[in-house]
């Protein structure tokens, strides 16, 4: 509890004196939500889907959120070459996991709060179903964790190599989960890919409550245990291998 | 009634640290090589070695943050393959190539790792006072200087009160005076009952601070005893160096019970063949040489590592 606490706690303070991280939750998710909500403003797109690229936006915002903080905090120790001694500290794994997920959280409130009072203020905008896009919000989460826990588990053996992914990962799954759009545009076989991704059926939910995708909620609760199992599983192996091999202590 | 106490249990009382038969490759170098090794309750023991001997492998071990692929560690009595976090709740470290939390103050940085440590955050103030770092307390750890910030390092290493440090190279890069604060903390650190494993390439340090000494090379122990041990280990001949007005009548006193093996004026270094130095100075005084001075010459620790290191 103790290290969940002091994880918080610090990246608050990293988050106060760090233009960079501050522009995560001001300036990046704001030239996100402007360059493409001005988009439809000027192609005169209709309410609908004006709706659909705003709940894209929060969906999108969402798996970032939960899947970079975890990473961004051990990078933090790698930077400060503090990364060794964080290891050798009594620190569980799980609770550091734990307490950036709960940062990734309150990052992502915040950034909602601001998107939805802003959607509201330019497009008369009101979350069309709100217990469905609570829920879908909900699992697109939960696979930003799970990515995030993949991504982790990389960094833990390839450091800044595999932090670079971080940013990479969430643009790709944009373009192939048909965050604004329905997949139906792919060809055949990236449609199938597509539906194997972990935020893909998340974001099928959310569009689904502007009638742009098809909710398939068995499917979205399989892939969301399959897709936790495979990553719990990763994670666990990438840190003995990081053990064993010396890069938790940077020695090989 | 006599009581009979378990030779394991005793050993642990006695060893702080435990290490048998370790062996831990990196593809095909070999980092540790059947290492044996204990580390005395309340004692510093100097781990020495040329850069890559295998002295940061083994800490990394001891910390549990890097497997090992044979033997067996025990730490303050526990094993490290099953207990690693109860260990690692009582043991810290320093390390002279940490770095340190650059955009936190100092009592910022210490409550993290309290936090970490699970230890009262009471300790901070009492350790920022023992470190004397209270006064710059809220500054931004990044405006400090090396060796203010090696002693906020130190701070943090005795935040959950550990009964044994370690500490790699803790004096590295640091200024005389700095280090010279660092060595005083480390020995009143072993006052207060410390057990303490150091790693240096400061052999001047090492003879300061150690107790028994460890000398490592490609991953082996070579030698381990008090300071006095391992220079006696490694010079079986006795070197001693006579000033006296007549070296040439020196030289033939000297005859068959030693070597010169370097003359200067009125000077001559002597190795001799016995532990016999008692046998030449009689020898010399019969001969009436006009000694000066005659003194057995006790070789440096650094000689005595070359040395074993060459071996």
């Amino acid at each position: 509890m103790n290290t969940i606490i002091a994880e918080i706690v610090r990246q608050g303070i990293i988050l106060k004196r760090n233009m960079f991280r501050l522009s995560d939750i001001t300036i990046w998710p704001l030239i996100l939500f402007y360059s493409l909500t001005l988009f439809i403003v000027f192609i005169k797109a209709d309410t609908s889907l004006v709706a659909l690229v705003i709940l894209g936006i929060i969906g999108w915002r969402i798996v970032y959120h939960m899947q970079i903080e975890m990473t961004m905090a051990y990078m933090d120790h790698y930077w400060q070459h503090t990364l060794a001694y964080t290891h050798i500290s009594p620190m569980r794994i799980s609770a550091f996991i734990i307490g950036n997920i709960i940062v990734g959280a309150l990052k992502f409130l915040l950034v909602l709060i601001m998107y939805l009072l802003l959607a509201k203020w330019m497009f008369a905008f009101t979350v069309p179903d709100p217990f469905t896009v609570t829920i879908a919000l909900l699992f697109l989460g939960i696979s930003g964790i799970f990515i995030g826990l993949i991504l982790f588990g990389l960094t833990l053996l390839y450091h800044e190599h595999a932090f670079n992914l971080a940013y990479a990962v969430p643009d790709l799954l944009v373009l192939l989960s048909g965050v604004y759009y329905p997949i139906a545009i792919f060809p055949a076989f990236m449609q199938n890919v597509a539906a194997f991704l972990p935020p893909f059926w998340g974001f099928e939910l959310l569009k689904s409550t502007v009638g742009y995708g098809q909710a398939n909620y068995p499917l979205l609760v399989l892939s969301t245990i399959a897709w936790g199992a495979v990553s719990l599983f990763f994670l666990v192996w990438c840190y003995k291998r990081a053990k064993k091999t010396g890069r938790l202590a940077k020695l090989n | 009634m006599v009581r009979l106490i378990n030779p394991i249990k005793a050993l642990s009382l006695m060893h702080a640290v435990t290490i048998k038969d370790v062996s831990k490759r990196f593809g095909v170098i070999k980092a540790l090589d059947h290492v044996s090794l204990e580390v005395r309750k309340g004692e510093i023991l100097g781990l020495l070695g040329p850069n890559g001997a295998g002295k940061t492998t083994m800490m990394a071990i001891l910390t549990g943050i890097l497997t090992k692929d044979s033997g067996s560690v025990n730490v303050l009595g526990m094993n490290i393959d099953t207990d690693i976090f109860v260990i690692k709740a009582r043991i810290n470290s320093v390390s002279g190539f940490s770095g340190i939390y650059a955009q936190l103050t100092i009592q910022e940085f210490l409550w993290y790792y309290a936090k970490l440590y699970n230890a009262d955050t009471k300790i901070i103030p009492k350790l920022m006072k023992l470190t004397e770092i209270e006064k710059r307390k809220h500054e931004l750890v990044n405006s400090l200087s090396s060796g203010f910030k090696q002693r906020v390092l130190f701070a943090r290493a005795l935040l959950n009160n550990p009964d044994l440090l370690l500490l790699d190279e803790p004096t590295v890069g640091l200024d005389v005076e700095i280090a010279l604060k660092v060595r005083d903390l480390i020995l009143s650190l072993k006052k207060k009952g410390k057990t303490i494993l150091f790693t240096s390439h400061n052999l001047l340090e090492v003879e300061q601070l150690c107790d028994r000494i460890a000398l490592i090379n490609k991953g082996k122990i070579l030698a381990i005893g008090t300071i006095p041990e391992i220079k006696r280990m490694l010079n079986a001949k006795l070197v001693v160096e006579i000033k006296c007005q007549h070296p040439s009548a020196a030289k033939k006193a000297i005859g068959s019970l030693g070597k010169i093996r370097n003359e200067e004026q009125y000077v001559l270094v002597v190795e001799l063949k016995k532990e016999n130095p008692k046998e030449l100075l009689d020898r010399l005084i019969d001969a009436d040489v006009g000694l000066e001075s005659y003194r057995v010459l006790e070789p440096t620790l650094e000689e005595a590592f070359i040395k074993l290191v060459r071996q």
